[in-house]
């Protein structure tokens, strides 16, 4: 009973016999053994009918479907970049050589123009800041460097600890993703 | 000046993921169009619902190609897409336990108009229409005796002999030892062959 069980084919040899891969001995066995061959047989027919499934198709429009869920990723391509720069410089240095006069008298216009609104920006958020009610209490603050090295200090620690704290709420839990390496 | 990009119909799949990674976005339609049908009846056959199965097909097809920078293209592309289907269909299973196959509507559909909307299209193997309907019954047979395997089971025969893989490979997309693949296999067929026992009688 103990040498018949173990002649039998084993599933490794039942698969080596569907790829037409049996040793010639263990075809002998095979043709003279009605429980191996019926074994066989059946599992050669189970074979055949798995692999004649047909596929099977979405429905229409499952590429289209697919693709706006996608972020559209556009190649950047080097001569687009290119013209992309070089296109709007030239016609810059174009226009520039063909209407120096005029180019100058914007850039000096505008720079004095620009000068006297920052001094007057300046000037009044100055005078602002002095009517403020809070400001002399802020200035006594600042008015010993003990003082001042205490706020400083103060504020530094709290901008380490909320550095700190921001980190660590923001930071994404770590996890295997078991698709990621092919 | 001549076009260096090479034509997507006749390209390997490395040429095709090398031009999507490039940004081409016909190169990502190639891909889907190449491997819609295969990934479909995988997941369906794996979850047996439709609907379900078309939004897994999607997402699949959206994780990967989101992916595909990360594509080693030291492995098929069609192994890493098929483990990506596998994860998907049982990240799903394990979320869902369905347990009913229909292949003439989703079991999930409420109206007559759903069912019919949501029953599966074949593929082109049909002659006659006696043939059809030979073919329609016995693939239904089959289709609801591997929906009667376990996920593991279903995952690992429909890689083996529906898809054709080989042992090795399946094992590296199921994250498998080689044995436990073989071994599913082998109970698979064995459980298959008790539930078709009745179509060789």
């Amino acid at each position: 009973m103990t040498d018949r069980l173990i002649t039998h084919l084993t599933p490794e040899e039942l698969d080596a016999w569907l790829e037409g891969a049996l040793t010639p001995q263990r075809e002998t066995h095979l043709h003279g053994c009605a429980d191996c061959r019926q074994l066989a047989d059946s599992e050669r027919e189970l074979v055949h009918l798995l692999g004649a499934l047909p596929l099977l198709s979405p429905r229409p429009g499952f590429g289209d479907r697919v693709i706006a869920r996608l972020p559209l990723r556009r190649r950047v391509r080097p001569a687009a970049i290119a013209a992309g720069l070089l296109v709007p410089m030239a016609a810059s240095v174009a226009w520039s050589l063909a209407n120096q006069d005029l180019l100058s008298q914007l850039i000096q216009g505008t720079g004095s123009e620009l000068g006297r609104l920052s001094w007057v920006t300046i000037r009044s958020l100055g005078s602002t800041l002095l009517e403020q009610p809070w400001y002399p209490t802020v200035r006594a603050l600042f008015g010993s460097p003990t003082r001042l090295g205490i706020v400083l200090g103060a504020s530094a620690t709290a901008y380490a600890g909320g550095l700190v704290v921001l980190r660590r709420l923001l930071t994404l839990p770590t996890q295997r993703v078991a698709h990621a390496q092919g | 000046m001549a076009d260096r990009r090479p034509d997507l119909a006749t390209a390997t799949d490395q040429e095709v993921v090398s031009e999507a990674r490039a940004g081409r976005q016909a190169a990502y339609r190639e891909l889907v169009r190449r491997y819609e049908r295969p990934i479909f009846s995988l997941i369906y056959r794996m979850v047996r619902d439709r609907e379900r199965a078309e939004d897994l097909a999607q997402e699949t097809f959206v994780k990967a190609l989101n992916a595909v920078e990360s594509y080693r293209p030291e492995f098929k592309f069609s192994s890493w897409i098929f483990k990506i289907a596998n994860n998907v269909a049982i990240d799903h299973l394990r979320r869902r336990e369905l347990s009913t196959l229909s292949l003439d509507g989703s079991p999930h559909a409420a109206t007559p108009e759903a069912i019919q909307a949501t029953a599966l299209q074949l593929g082109d193997r049909q002659e006659t229409a006696l043939e059809e309907l030979e073919a329609r019954e016995l693939g239904g047979e089959i289709e609801r005796a591997i929906g009667r395997l376990r996920p593991e089971y279903r995952a690992c025969i429909l890689m083996r002999h529906v898809e054709g893989r080989p042992y090795e490979e399946i094992a590296t997309m199921l994250d498998l030892p080689l044995g436990t693949v073989k071994t599913y296999i082998h109970r698979a067929r064995n459980e298959l062959r008790q539930y078709l026992a009745h179509l060789r009688q």
